[in-house]
């Protein structure tokens, strides 16, 4: 299984603390939300962002996969 | 709103570190969410399914606290990443024996969970349990979502599905579980309360930033709500700042037109706004579980950690007490999480090092699974093998195999190849998934690496390796190259290594002392198992108490000992009972010997019963050695009811099984004379008399040749054929074959018209069967009942079980024995007794007087005592009922 891109927006801006958390995904402002980019390994490594994402109370607000490499 | 009193569970002592108890905290009441939990004959099932922070667990915390109702309440609090469905049982066993709804003498309060080769019922038993309760529980399961065990969400599936009718089930969770709950929703069974109902509403809110001692006038309250959109973390989280805020509704104003996320921001202010020293204690201690003051002392250097956890707990920050001596505390899980991210930006290098302090305290202060994950995340592999070493063996026996492999799970291969311990586990881990492969190459590793194994561990990774063999020499029937291998790492006595503990201790000798069972060791094993036994017993194992009891059992079979064979089966059946492991494949070989037992007593339909819950258990067993045994008393049973066909078949079965197992089983050679038998009452003769050509080295072929003999109507070839066998000079594997070898005489001389000899040989035979009341091998050989109606009974000196003998051949077979449900009034004494079996003869009471030197008179006396005794009034009943109560038989030992 090949690795993908995505894009992975959550409601408000996030503050270098919990981008901790998102290691090895970039986050760039859009309006008052957080887009976080980056190469995801699989599926699995997918859903352990989206359950970081549920643990710290984030709302999430759109997933896409980006074009692959 | 009036207080009302609450009911909570009292903590009774368990094996596991956490208490399951509601978190105990002093919170706004919330009366609108209390009328939904609190509706009368409301629904069975709540799920409460919301975000992180939403506050679940404060509102069912808040509510029992402040319900009246006489419900006891169990409080099972899920851990992270929990994949050990064993583990998640054992809690919630704890938390409903300690809400008191259990009654002390109800099964359910000593249920176990099964371990090695247990069965997955547990869930279902605990489901049949608590449909007997008579008291309402509620069982309430916070932080499902972390329940990541497929079969502990199957068992809490079940729970759903039988809905005891007293029992109350909330679950907690931050998504919806992977539970089915349609039918239920559909069906007005599930009350739901979702992340809209838990928003604070504007007089929540306000009743929130009061109760915390904020003054805020109506419009700031207004923008906070709206700005966290009523998300109660956000709202405690605002509240902790106000308080200390010089202007709090400026600090609402800039919180409000900030777009940072909520969490984000009002956590960064609320860090800021701490103490140094709570914000240091914070930082350093987020990376536990639970903390306690010197937990917390040992992580910051000071001495201030319990009362800075007290004042915080008090602020109502998201601190909360886990006890009710308000020592240990935890965070909310959202509060954690930010501070560990926290800790981590700021503090990265320091992180390792907390991690092992925190091992070292918590492994101090016996926590070792705890202490193990802290080893690890600290990168302290060493104290971490040195920890799961000692304590992996008591994993094991609470069943907790899936918390083994998650703590072996990510030490360096390197480590694991060079320590014989490990390396042990790993291939015990490998076991549990059946991947045999691995395991043994595993094993072999382990004993190749078991010298280099440092002075301290040696003795205990020689014991540990050892004792898995032994497990896998009796999974595998691979007795003689394990045994040898065994006794050498063992080096002498078990108990005089230091660093041995009891578990290891007790579970070596029961390994050793049922694979000395297979080599007919006698002493050997016995001295082993009974060491077994007394140390299981001692310290409350009782895995190891049933499984040398089984063992006892077994070799009391083998060695001639029927009665307490019985006595120690049934010892194991009651304790398995007890702890709910009756279908547990260690039981096998226990049903299967005590019905093998019964039929050789003449107790059929009893014995059958046992056997077929063998049966049940064998699909699932660790020992083929096992099925083997159990075919060939299926054959015994089929053949004394005289169907052969049967008969063969089970003796085939059983020939094919124990050729396929690794080393020779001593069942392997029997099972062809049996075949015989079965063939020769089927009327193939010729093909007997061609398997007879060769050698017959022991009584069971010496006794084929007699009956093929006798079939010929050559009587003088059947009284030679068993001649060898009467004068002890061939191997006899059981009496009963010796006994079938005078039973065969006794009709060959009874056709030769030597009465004498005959009614010599039939004598030897009763002399020989009486002890222990064994009567299937009288009922398997054609014409014993002739022959026995011959033997004059008054020169008999064991008339009571001739005449047991010829009533199961005329077709009655003895009423249970330990099952008899009455009882005479009064035990009878010895005298009345002997008369009672002298009743069961022809013998007038002349005659019986004679035989006891008594007086027809007071013969007659002791009648009169023993018709009133047995209430009855004639000879007849009283030797019926005689015969009922089991009190025919001098050697059986009554209840």
């Amino acid at each position: 299984m090949k690795s993908s891109r995505y894009e992975i927006t959550v409601r408000g801006r996030l503050t270098d603390t919990m981008l901790t958390a998102f290691d090895g995904l970039h986050a760039s402002p859009a309006a008052a939300d957080t887009v976080l980019r980056g190469e995801i390994v699989d599926q699995a490594a997918l859903f352990g962002v989206l359950e970081r994402i549920e643990s710290l109370g984030l709302e999430l607000l759109d997933v896409r996969r980006g074009p692959a490499r | 709103m009036a207080v009302r009193t609450a009911r909570h569970a009292t903590a009774t002592a368990n094996r596991h570190a956490s208490v399951p108890q509601p978190p105990v905290m002093g919170l706004v009441e919330r009366p609108r969410l209390f009328d939904l939990l609190d509706r009368e004959a409301g629904p069975p099932v709540t799920l409460i399914a919301a975000p992180a922070g939403s506050g679940k667990s404060t509102l069912l915390a808040s509510w029992l606290r402040y319900t009246d109702s006489e419900v006891c309440v169990a409080w099972v609090g899920v851990p992270s990443d929990e994949t050990d469905a064993t583990r998640f049982w054992a809690t919630v066993m704890d938390a409903l024996r300690g809400s008191g709804a259990i009654p002390g003498d109800d099964p359910l309060a000593t249920l176990t969970p099964a371990p090695i080769g247990g069965d997955d019922e547990f869930a279902q038993r605990l489901v049949d349990g608590l449909g007997r309760l008579d008291q309402p529980v509620c069982l309430v399961i916070d932080d499902l979502h972390q329940l990541r065990s497929e079969d502990a969400l199957r068992g809490v599936q079940s729970l759903l599905d039988a809905l005891p009718p007293l029992l109350r089930i909330i679950l907690v969770s931050r998504h919806d579980p992977k539970l089915a709950l349609h039918r239920l929703r559909l069906a007005g069974g599930l009350l739901e309360i979702r992340a809209a109902d838990l928003e604070f509403t504007g007089a929540e809110a306000t009743e929130l930033i009061a109760a915390a001692g904020v003054e805020l006038d109506a419009h700031a309250v207004r923008q906070l709500r709206e700005r966290t959109e009523g998300w109660a973390a956000g709202l405690r989280l605002a509240a902790m700042s106000l308080s200390r805020h010089a202007e709090p509704e400026r600090f609402v104003d800039e919180f409000a037109g900030s777009e940072r996320t909520v969490a984000d921001y009002l956590f960064a202010e609320v860090l800021a706004s701490q103490s140094p020293e709570v914000r240091d204690l914070l930082l350093r201690t987020s990376i536990l579980e639970r903390v306690n003051g010197p937990l917390a002392d040992l992580l910051t250097g000071r001495r201030d950690g319990a009362r800075l956890l007290s004042d915080l707990e008090t602020a109502n920050a998201l601190v909360v007490a886990t006890d009710v001596a308000r020592s240990w505390f935890r965070y909310h899980h959202l509060l954690s999480d930010l501070l560990r991210l926290e800790l981590q930006r700021e503090a990265a290098d320091e992180v390792p090092d907390l991690h092992r302090r925190a091992a070292r305290w918590l492994a101090d202060h016996d926590q070792p699974v705890d202490a193990i994950r802290h080893a690890k995340l600290g990168d302290d592999w060493v104290l971490a093998a040195d920890l799961l070493s000692r304590y992996w063996i008591r994993l094991m026996l609470d069943g907790e195999e899936a918390t083994l492999a998650a703590l072996l799970d990510g030490f360096p291969a390197e480590l694991v190849e060079a320590d014989a311990e490990l390396t042990t586990m790993t291939a015990v881990d490998r076991l549990f998934q059946s991947r045999w492969v691995e395991a043994d190459t595993l094993l072999a590793a382990a004993r190749r690496s078991i010298d280099a194994m440092p002075s301290a561990r040696r003795r205990r990774a020689r014991t540990a390796l050892a004792t898995v063999q032994l497990f896998r020499a009796r999974q595998l029937g691979d007795i003689e190259t394990v045994v040898d291998d065994a006794s050498l790492l063992l080096e002498g006595d078990v108990d005089d290594g230091a660093g041995v503990d009891a578990e290891l201790q007790a579970l070596a000798h029961m390994n050793l002392g049922i694979v000395s069972t297979w080599t007919f060791r006698v002493a050997e094993a016995e001295s082993h198992l009974e060491q077994g036994l007394a140390l299981g017993r001692s310290i409350g194992r009782p895995y190891v108490e049933v499984g040398c009891l089984i063992a006892l059992g077994v070799l009391a079979n083998l060695t001639m000992r029927p009665d307490l064979c019985e006595e120690r089966l049934r010892e194991a059946i009651g304790i398995a009972d007890r702890v709910g492991w009756s279908t547990h494949s260690m039981m096998g070989p226990a049903y299967m010997n005590l019905g093998s037992v019964l039929i050789d007593r003449g107790a059929l339909s009893d014995g059958e019963r046992w056997l077929d819950q063998a049966d049940v258990i064998m699909a699932k067993s660790l020992e083929p050695a096992a099925g083997v045994g159990l075919s060939h008393i299926h054959g015994q049973l089929h053949l004394c009811r005289r169907q052969y066909a049967d008969a063969l078949s089970y003796f085939r079965d059983a020939e094919r099984m124990a050729s396929q197992l690794r080393a020779p089983h001593f069942l392997a050679e029997v099972e062809r004379p049996w075949q015989l038998r079965a063939r020769l009452r089927l009327g193939e003769i010729e093909a007997v008399r061609d398997a007879l050509t060769s050698a017959r080295e022991t009584a069971a072929w010496c006794n084929v040749a007699a009956m093929l003999c006798l079939e010929e109507q050559d009587a003088q070839g059947a009284a030679d054929a068993v001649a060898p066998v009467l004068a002890g000079e061939v191997f006899a594997l059981h009496v009963n074959l010796v006994i079938e070898a005078l039973l065969l005489d006794g009709i060959a001389r009874r056709a030769l018209s030597d009465d004498d000899a005959a009614e010599s040989s039939v004598e030897r035979a009763l002399e020989l069967a009486e002890p222990h009341g064994r009567v299937w091998i009288f009922l398997t050989v054609p014409g014993v009942r002739e022959l026995l109606e011959a033997q004059p009974v008054h020169r008999t000196a064991h008339a009571a079980h001739l005449t047991t003998l010829l009533d199961q051949l005329a077709g009655s077979e003895p009423a249970a024995y330990r099952e008899a449900v009455d009882q005479p009034h009064e035990a009878l004494s010895e005298r009345e007794l002997a008369v009672l079996r002298f009743l069961s003869t022809n013998l007038t009471a002349g005659e019986i007087g004679k035989e006891l030197y008594l007086s027809v008179h007071t013969v007659k006396t002791h009648m009169r005592k023993l018709y009133a005794k047995l209430d009855v009034h004639t000879r007849a009943e009283a030797v019926q009922r005689g015969r009922s109560l089991g009190l025919l038989a001098p050697a059986r030992r009554s209840s």
